[in-house]
């Protein structure tokens, strides 16, 4: 398969994941730990997680709940984030759903996001308003900006979208990049670097809100099926602690006390929920579809 | 303007437009090595960013570049230009090493995976950064390294548009200046040089009276509160006003003793005139009173005696139109003219001259009768000596409207030139051609007294001299 700009869209082997996740402990971390030791969560760009203020909210919300220290974890990939949970250095993590079934067999859900009444949502295809386009198939010849090689939405959906088109992202566009971020594929198209690109459906409505002069250089080509939102998962064999378990409570809970609808609303989120691993079955589907045209 | 208009304007105007002229020379001397010298720094600040912003990027996405990482590249490049607000590159692009695109400041003008635009690379491949007047785009070509190996190039691109702007707005504010500081050492100059050349004004209308005659001395307490340089001038002023009041006063003794001397001549002419003839007389009345009864005797002795006593009939005449009195106010009749006639004519015997009279007088004019036959009788006499013997004096009286001309000529060798300009010449007091000659300095003295004007043609048939006298008023016929 032809390797897209800046990126390894490739599956996480063993290796790969021992290695990435030797690397991600010699990082820092968004806070210092204090002196007890803290939990460690990991957080993704499935949310703006660049935001200084869901990041404070976020990390309040969750040592109020827990009544620990909690320090959030970043990395560049979604890939460096797995590594760490699998690795089991981290306590917890927000996900997306594409890496969740490559690893639902050592992977326990915890809670996931209820957006617009439903934990679900969706992948667009956006394209700079210099591009007119209705559908994927105008898109032919594009540069194309992808979010990240383990993204259902921002990679995922559109490449299964081109194999059931007999097509992969190299043969129907002209070049293809990872940004890293949903956000950084709606910057990229706005400013033209991009003709095009795959981004989460959720960030994309909220950018709307926080920073139009983004999306409104953009235009919506195209929405997809709804999928299951990205979740908070850890690894199955730490489920039996408490601060593990506590994460999900705190989540879940967030509706129940001021603070944590304050986080809520600044997500947009109406509350959390439990999920089960089905709840991410189309997301298998169209993955195991993606690998056998591959 | 040329020198020599410079020269003919006044002192105030020609030492501000001097100063103005030196101040704008020096200004535009000044502006250009000011705007040579922002150029220059320009140039070094272009230069200066070229370097630090092209070397720090070149040197950060080396890695990106080498990994093809498209985003990072861009993402990159975009917040250092959005560090630089101030004065941010035109363009700054990424190529990676198969010569495309990998990402740019600019993606909708260059975009991701293509080649870039030959001219542009060709314009920055240029081995000088040169900033002229015109807008212009200019950059450099830097080579990206990643573990000793080039990975790629980076393209950074200035617009110079706003370093012209900046000499531009620099060019218009020494304009500015440089008029205001112009305009106002001029208005300086302006006003010292009227103060300096305020004496002069004075002095230059006494100049101005002196030719009307009224040539008066500086008044000493003038004289004390005036700069030195110019008391000093005051001073040779009235020795200049003192000497040609005594030159005037030694011309006014001259003239009368020439007119005595005339007068004596004419008498002597006269007593010739009466004597010679007398002899005749007596001789003719001794003979009529021997054969007075011889018919023909008697009528050539008749004869004999009238044309003699008419000889000494005209020289009285003469004689008394000579010592006529100057009659003052009186008006100028034709018989004052015709006068003269009478006053020439022993001088035009003498010389066998013809006289050549008109006189187109028909009315009595407002102008002093003596003035003017005097006027004219100095001319006839120098018209009768300069005619060769035998030859033609002329006098014509006219009127031309108002004015009353007198032309005198003569069929001499012609005026001299220096006589010439001394009787053309009425506004200074040139000298003398030749002091001994006091007849025309006489006519062109009073002349000027009267207001008229003077003017010679010489010719090869020789010299008219043309007075033309304004009459004052018109007079009246029940006054005459």
């Amino acid at each position: 398969m032809p390797r897209p700009r800046g990126g390894m869209p490739t599956r996480l082997t063993r290796r790969r994941l021992l290695a990435a996740g030797a690397l991600a402990t010699a990082g820092v971390g968004v806070r210092p730990a204090r002196g007890e030791s803290p939990i460690r969560f990991g957080l993704t760009p499935v949310v703006l997680d660049s935001d200084r203020q869901f990041q404070a909210d976020f990390r309040g919300a969750l040592e109020r709940a827990l009544a620990q220290p909690v320090e959030l974890v970043q990395r560049r990939s979604y890939q460096e984030i797995m590594a760490l949970l699998l690795s089991g250095q981290l306590h917890a993590a927000w996900i997306c759903g594409y890496p969740y079934v490559q690893y639902a067999s050592r992977l326990s859900l915890l809670a996931v996001p209820v957006y617009r009444g439903q934990p679900l949502y969706q992948s667009y295809l956006v394209a700079n308003r210099a591009r007119p386009a209705a559908a994927l198939e105008d898109l032919r010849g594009h540069v194309h900006a992808f979010s990240d090689p383990d993204s259902n939405s921002g990679y995922l959906v559109t490449r299964y979208l081109l194999a059931r088109m007999g097509e992969t992202p190299a043969s129907f566009f002209r070049e293809t990049f990872f940004t890293y971020g949903h956000r950084n594929v709606i910057r990229a198209v706005a400013a033209g670097l991009a003709d095009s690109g795959s981004a989460e459906g959720y960030v994309w409505d909220v950018l709307s809100e926080i920073e139009p002069q983004l999306t409104q250089a953009c235009h919506v080509v195209s929405r997809s099926d709804w999928f299951g939102f990205p979740p908070v998962a850890a690894l199955s064999t730490r489920m039996h602690e408490p601060a593990v378990r506590g994460i999900g409570d705190a989540l879940t809970g967030l509706e129940g006390s001021d603070a944590g609808r304050r986080l809520l609303d600044l997500l947009r989120f109406d509350r959390f929920v439990a999920v089960g691993p089905e709840h991410y079955a189309r997301i298998a589907e169209i993955s195991r579809f993606v690998e056998m045209q591959s | 303007m040329t020198a020599s208009r410079l020269r003919r304007l006044r002192l105030s105007v020609t030492v501000p437009v001097v100063v103005a002229g030196l101040m704008a020379a020096v200004g535009t001397a000044a502006s250009v090595s000011v705007l040579e010298r922002l150029r220059g720094n320009q140039q070094a600040e272009l230069q200066r960013l070229i370097d630090g912003i092209g070397g720090s990027l070149s040197a950060a996405l080396g890695a990106h570049v080498a990994q093809h990482d498209v985003w990072s590249t861009y993402d990159l490049i975009d917040s250092v230009m959005a560090g630089q607000q101030q004065l941010p590159p035109s363009f700054v692009m990424a190529i990676d090493d198969s010569g495309l695109i990998l990402a740019s400041s600019r993606p909708l003008d260059f975009p991701v995976g293509t080649a870039p635009p030959a001219d542009v690379v060709g314009r920055l491949a240029l081995p000088d950064i040169a900033l002229d007047d015109t807008e212009a785009v200019v950059g450099r070509l830097i080579p990206m390294v990643q573990d000793g190996r080039q990975v790629g190039q980076l393209a950074i691109a200035f617009n110079t548009g706003p370093f012209v702007a900046e000499r531009r707005e620099v060019l218009a504010t020494l304009i500015a200046v440089n008029a205001a500081l112009t305009l106002a050492m001029a208005g300086l100059g302006y006003a010292v040089v009227c103060r300096m050349v305020a004496p002069a004004a004075g002095f230059l209308r006494r100049i101005e009276d002196a030719v009307g005659d009224d040539l008066r001395p500086v008044a000493s307490t003038d004289i004390a509160a005036a700069p030195r340089e110019f008391a000093d001038l005051y001073r040779r002023f009235n020795a200049v006003v003192a000497a040609a009041r005594e030159r005037e006063h030694l011309a006014d003794q001259l003239a009368r003793e020439e007119k005595a001397a005339l007068m004596g001549r004419l008498a002597a002419a006269m007593a010739h005139e009466v004597n010679n003839p007398l002899g005749g007389l007596l001789n003719a009345v001794d003979t009529l009173d021997r054969h007075g009864a011889r018919s023909d005797v008697r009528d050539e002795g008749i004869a004999i005696l009238r044309r003699g006593l008419t000889g000494i009939r005209d020289v009285v005449v003469g004689m008394l139109v000579a010592w006529r009195r100057d009659d003052g106010g009186a008006w100028l009749t034709a018989a004052a003219i015709d006068d003269l006639k009478a006053l020439i004519g022993p001088q035009a015997r003498r010389k066998a001259l013809g006289v050549d009279w008109r006189n187109g007088l028909d009315r009595p004019l407002a102008l002093p009768a003596g003035t003017v036959r005097q006027v004219a009788l100095n001319l006839l006499i120098n018209a009768a000596n300069a005619a060769p013997v035998g030859g033609t004096v002329s006098l014509d009286c006219a009127l031309d409207g108002p004015d009353l001309v007198i032309a005198v000529g003569d069929d001499g060798p012609g005026l001299p030139a220096a006589w010439q300009r001394f009787l053309a010449d009425a506004g200074t007091s040139p000298a003398l051609p030749d002091p001994g000659a006091l007849g025309l300095w006489t006519v062109r003295a009073l002349v000027g007294r009267e207001g008229g004007r003077i003017a010679a043609e010489v010719s090869t048939a020789g010299t008219v001299v043309t007075v033309r006298f304004a009459a004052r008023e018109e007079i009246r016929h029940d006054a005459a």
